[in-house]
């Protein structure tokens, strides 16, 4: 008789034994996943961080075309951009803190089929490179956009090229 | 039945209820997450491609819409003595295209139509086949009606 509650009791904590041993797998398997859950989450809160950036630089007034005070998003003046350019190097409070840490690259690209690949790229403007202590890489947008010379009344094709420190 | 066989079935339906929840954890893991980069930024990007280049000025001195409206017409004199216009288009189109979304990898198709009239300029693509899903496309309309409509297509 003493045997036998024995055994069941044996019996009992091994039952207990396994249901445990299976909730830890679970609970070990659930972690795992959360944690793969979070680093997407950090992936796309970074995309989301690249979205706001783009944003900002196609709301940048200062180097966007005007017409009678009628702002075009595609369009860049250029003397504006160089004029914004300098006035970055000298901005130490303003513009990083809006900007944050990123590169703002303005490249004029001439696609005539008469000019030799080579001499495509006709300029390049750095606009604004302000890179982290510690960077770890580098995301990178592109835009078309329309470079407008107002004085010479010419407009160039160009890209904007925004690379988000990471 | 006897006790012991009742509790391993007992055992063997929750390993199932668990085996259950990890295949559904795991698929739900493995769908493809959309990318919000995609779904943000690229609706901009055909159209602020044609704006932009159907403005800029060629070696040329002239409009790549300007030397599309001359391709359309009977005149196709724009382009200098040596140079058809049409052709002239296309291989700017072409460049432009390669310089800005080739070189980042993206498949795209740029058409040029006008209603009645032939097709001048062939299809610009790239990749396009193997495109299951497309961005919102970019339209360029250059008068006098009816327009001659240009039309970019990015891939997701």
């Amino acid at each position: 008789m003493r045997k036998k509650a024995q055994l069941q009791i044996m019996e009992n904590v091994f039952m207990l034994l396994i249901v445990f041993v299976i909730l830890a797998i679970a609970l070990v398997f659930v972690m795992m996943m959360q944690k793969a859950a979070q680093k997407d989450k950090l992936e796309e809160y970074k995309e989301l961080d690249m979205i706001k950036k783009s944003q900002i630089l196609s709301f940048l007034p200062e180097m966007q075309c005007s017409d009678n005070n009628n702002l075009d998003p595609d369009c860049f003046d250029i003397y504006k951009i160089d004029v914004f350019t300098e006035h970055l190097k000298k901005d130490k409070l303003y513009y990083p803190n809006l900007l944050g840490n990123i590169k703002i690259e303005i490249i004029e690209f001439d696609p005539s089929p008469e000019i030799p690949d080579d001499k495509r790229i006709m300029r390049t403007w750095l606009v604004y490179d302000n890179p982290k202590p510690d960077v770890k890489g580098e995301k990178n947008l592109q835009f078309p956009v329309l470079l407008k010379d107002v004085v010479e009344n010419n407009n160039h094709f160009g890209v904007i090229k925004l690379g988000v420190y990471e | 039945m006897r006790k012991a066989q009742t509790e391993i079935m007992g055992i063997v339906v929750i390993v199932i209820i668990l085996v259950i929840g990890m295949f559904f954890m795991i698929g739900q893991r493995l769908k493809p997450r959309e990318s919000s980069k995609g779904s943000f930024i690229d609706p901009k990007l055909a159209q602020s491609f044609l704006n932009s280049l159907m403005n800029t000025k060629t070696a040329q001195n002239v409009i790549v819409s300007d030397i599309l409206k001359d391709c359309y017409s009977n005149r196709r004199d724009l382009c200098g003595n040596k140079k058809d216009c049409c052709l002239y288009a296309e291989e700017t189109m072409r460049t432009a295209l390669e310089f800005t979304l080739g070189s980042q990898d993206r498949a795209y198709r740029l058409t040029v139509s006008k209603k009645g009239s032939a097709e001048l300029i062939p299809e610009i693509s790239k990749n396009w086949e193997a495109c299951q899903e497309n961005e919102q496309p970019g339209f360029y309309y250059i008068p006098p009606p009816p327009p001659i409509v240009v039309k970019l297509e990015i891939c997701k």
